[in-house]
């Protein structure tokens, strides 16, 4: 397996490009520069082959799915080994890497971050023998731990066969780069910030089109353990889970984006009784679509004093992240230029400090690591988590990697499936720390 | 791209924008109670196929986008939009494929020949194909020439709204020279 | 392994098409309800304003049931929603602009401009689920299994046709993705989340003209980029599809062979 690291989303989108031919758009710089990557790329697109045929596993791995639902991106997948395809290889390689059946129709758009990885692995599985090679970028970062055994399958099955395993990967990223992984230091203490969360047994459907067929809606009921209605946490809260259980839909319904169809639930904060707000795994959608600095121009256009505060926030955590960056030179391309913002590290400090400047009851960040190596991740969080705990918003870190936010996070809580459609939170106790004087923290 | 063959690129940006001047077409409606015809953004993506891709791609966003979205709502207009539209983009296409390099002048001309495609075919089938075609259909007996005239107005607006939103959407295109790396 | 029956028995496409077709029948050609309509009029018990009013909106329930059946409840709430949404804003500009200019109106009467404001109020409710339904009840992949089995260039532009579908069915993705991104950052959807304080009035018609405008701006922006940023990765899988198509004929490999297990 052929590793190679970057301290930043750019120049590891850069690699791929450069390896595989496939042009991704920059999202961050705006329409013009968009537009120009667009005209870029059908300008000199070509439909030559490149010298080894290989699969992608794309940053955003929904971006490497080009059929509507599971079924028929495997379907394709082996259909270049074989003309006629058996459905039940297609359920059978489901089955390998860990998803249900149940996935095989669900619209692939509607599954998890952590469910298209794995169906972009049974794709790679199906692709291996009519390909040289896998090239991934940052394959597992979506994964619970637990499912890291079917990346190493997949690398294994691929070995098997001599072909290559490309991998771009954010320095420190779990697993792969696991000595890396560790935390570098103990931090100081963030501020706490008690909420209360009280569900009603929240429902939310999910429906699948089959027509003329009637096919049942998927559901998810929340509640919580011991039949409890509501329970205090301690902000900064982690929450983990299995891939699929409902984590990041959790955080939908905690920003009021998902309605539930029946039930309900409520935050109390020392900032009210609202909803939360959130930024969503891939947040550079969130900018919709418009630059760093343009999306802060027209979210603040009508309010200029929430706008002051938004652009102080930013600067204050964009300070202290240049502030890490001086005895870390390579690592501070991950910021970019302090004139120019550009970078997907610029883009979710501005998209937070937009949210912190409107003073939400709770700040849920899913998946904040996403796109960033695990030492600027952390540093992000703690810092956000120390200027937050100052404008008494609560924050809610949706991860995987428990151990990237060790000694940061002052409660945690466990999402678990019971039964078919039910979710049980639970509060879990947050392991004591010790201080090790040479490595940092330790559990 | 235009001058190279039909690749799965095209077919995918073709896509794309069929899809995006059905939902411009439907998302902003402005209804023209004369003829219960209405004002819509959708010929933005129709110029910009024509420009950006030729002649073939202008005539499918133009005769398959803004026809989908009649479907919803306004399906007696389906045969005038389709053979409208479709022209519109063929026409646009067609003109602005005789330009060189990125020349404005040539696209330009051709961006407002296909605003006024819109108000004249638009003008021709409401005026009299409707009239006709409603004394044996009588979904058709929607429109007269007095109807017609009225439209007009609303639909040069139109044409020249997308002229201009068509040819500002290709500049940004264009903005790659492939001559400079 | 039973969980993919469900999937083996689909309805073949054509029959699909056929059901889909007959249920859109009126849309299409006005008939059977141009039919019914004349015959509730020769009762003299109504008018052909209520007479049409109540053929069309007995056809726009038995759509929502069809779309309720197929898609349930919560996807038939969205599409009503958003068809609700759609067809409000259109009734109302038009009744805006005939206050406005009321030579649009081409010397209708003012009821026979109402009646043609219902009437595509009507049709937006009815063909904006239905539409929906239509797009979804077809599967881009069982295209492509189709046509990749017939020779030459008959195949390739089945592949053409298939990825046309999915880049098609993508957009419809795009558009209810930003809704949720919106929705998070404009949860009351058409008033901005900050809206100053009471000094600075944000609905001032020139403000609201800049909001309404930046909010067409955006959409139309986010759309385009959503829509298209994804595309060269997938021509770049489809490709991938053509080519290993084009070099082996179809024959069934064992699961050894292809070391899948």
């Amino acid at each position: 397996m052929n590793i190679h690291r970057f301290h930043s989303f750019e120049n590891q989108v850069a690699f791929f490009t450069a390896r595989t031919g496939v042009h991704l758009p920059r999202m961050t710089f705006g329409k013009g520069a968009f537009f120009k990557d667009l005209g870029k790329w059908s300008s000199t697109y070509s439909s030559q082959a490149q010298d080894v045929e290989c699969v992608h596993i794309l940053p955003d791995p929904v971006q490497g799915l080009s059929f509507p639902r599971a079924v028929d991106v495997l379907s394709s997948a082996l259909s270049l080994s074989c003309g006629i395809v058996d459905t039940d290889e297609i359920y059978a390689l489901l089955e390998y890497f860990g998803l249900p059946g149940s996935k095989a129709t669900q619209p692939v758009i509607s599954l998890s971050g952590g469910e298209l990885l794995l169906l972009n692995f049974a794709k790679a599985k199906a692709m291996l023998t009519a390909v040289g090679g896998v090239v991934a970028c940052s394959p597992i970062h979506w994964l619970n731990e637990n499912s890291y055994i079917y990346w190493e399958k997949l690398v294994d099955a691929y070995h098997a066969r001599q072909r290559f395993v490309d991998v771009a990967l954010l320095t420190g990223e779990p697993f792969i780069d696991e000595e890396r992984a560790k935390p570098e230091a103990a931090i100081e203490p963030v501020p706490a910030v008690e909420w209360q969360l009280v569900l009603n047994h929240p429902i939310v459907e999910f429906a699948e089109i089959r027509f003329p067929s009637y096919h049942p809606a998927s559901r998810i009921e929340y509640g919580l353990a011991d039949d409890r209605s509501s329970i205090e946490f301690q902000s900064p809260m982690l929450m983990t889970g299995d891939n699929g259980v409902g984590k990041s839909i959790f955080g939908k319904i905690l920003s009021g984006i998902l309605k539930p169809a029946s039930g309900d639930m409520a935050i109390s904060a020392p900032n009210g009784t609202g909803h939360a707000r959130l930024i969503f795994q891939d947040a550079i959608d969130q900018l919709f679509g418009k630059s760093i600095d343009g999306h802060l121009a027209w979210v603040f256009r009508f309010d200029r004093e929430k706008g002051k505060a938004a652009q102080q926030i930013y600067t204050e955590i964009d300070t202290k992240m240049r502030d890490y960056f001086k005895d870390r030179p390579k690592e501070a391309e991950a910021l970019g230029p302090q004139a120019e913002h550009c970078t997907l590290l610029q883009a979710k400090i501005s998209l937070i400090a937009e949210r912190l400047a409107t003073r939400p009851t709770v700040l849920v960040l899913d998946e904040p690591g996403w796109g960033l190596s695990g030492p600027i991740a952390r540093k992000l969080v703690e810092t956000v988590c120390r200027v937050a705990g100052g404008l008494q918003v609560a924050i809610v870190l949706i991860s995987h990697h428990a151990r990237w936010w060790t000694g940061m996070v002052r409660s945690r809580c466990h999402l678990e499936k019971q039964g078919h459609d039910h979710v049980i939170i639970r509060k879990i106790p947050e392991p004591c720390m010790k201080f090790d004087d040479t490595s940092g923290i330790s559990e | 791209m235009r001058e190279k063959k039909w690749t799965f690129a095209t077919t995918a940006i073709v896509a794309g924008l069929i899809a995006l001047s059905a939902i411009a077409t439907m998302v902003i409606r402005i209804p023209i109670p004369a003829t219960t015809g209405y004002f819509n953004i959708g010929d933005v993506f129709v110029v910009l196929a024509g420009l950006w891709l030729g002649p073939l791609a202008g005539l499918l966003v133009g005769g398959l986008g803004p026809t989908i979205a009649d479907a919803i709502g306004f399906p007696v207009f389906i045969p005038a939009t389709m053979v409208t539209k479709g022209l519109e983009g063929f026409l646009v296409g067609l003109i602005a494929s005789q330009a060189k390099g990125a020349s404005l002048h040539l696209r330009t001309i051709a961006a407002f020949v296909g605003g006024f495609t819109v108000v004249a075919g638009y003008f021709i089938f409401e005026a009299y194909i409707y009239p006709a075609l409603g004394k044996f259909m009588p979904a058709f007996a929607i429109t007269d020439i007095g109807a017609a005239i009225v439209e007009a107005f609303p639909n040069t607006v139109q044409g020249v709204i997308g002229a201009v939103g068509g040819l500002a959407l290709w500049k940004a295109l264009s903005g790659y020279d492939p001559g400079k790396k | 392994m039973n969980t993919h029956t469900d999937n083996k028995r689909t309805v073949p496409w054509w029959l699909k098409l056929v059901l889909l077709l007959m249920l859109g029948m009126p849309g299409f050609s006005g008939w059977p309800n141009g039919w019914i309509i004349q015959k509730l009029q020769a009762t003299d018990l109504f008018t052909p304003e209520i007479a049409y009013i109540v053929v069309w909106v007995a056809y726009a329930c038995s759509v929502w049931l069809v779309v309720l059946i197929c898609a349930g409840k919560q996807k038939l709430l969205n599409y009503l929603g958003a068809a609700f949404v759609l067809a409000l804003t259109v009734a109302m500009l038009g009744a805006i602009l005939r206050g406005l200019f009321p030579l649009l109106a081409a010397g209708l009467s003012r009821e026979a401009t109402s009646f043609k404001l219902i009437r595509i109020f009507i049709n937006i409710i009815i063909f904006l689920p239905f539409s929906v339904l239509f797009i979804n009840s077809f599967s881009a992949k069982q295209l492509i299994d189709r046509v990749a089995h017939f020779d030459g260039r008959y195949r390739t532009v089945g592949l053409h046709l298939a990825l046309a579908f999915r880049v098609f069915q993508h957009t419809g993705e795009v558009v209810f993705n930003l809704f949720q991104i919106w929705a998070e950052e404009y949860p009351e959807k058409i008033v901005p989340r900050n809206e100053g304080s009471r000094k600075f009035r944000w609905y001032a018609p020139g403000n609201l003209l800049v909001w309404g405008w930046g909010c067409i701006h955006a959409w139309i922006f986010a759309c385009i980029i959503h829509t298209f940023e994804p595309i060269p990765a997938m021509v770049a899988e489809v490709e991938r599809i053509d080519r290993a198509n084009n070099s082996h004929k179809g024959t069934k490999n064992t699961k050894e062979q292809k070391g899948l297990l």
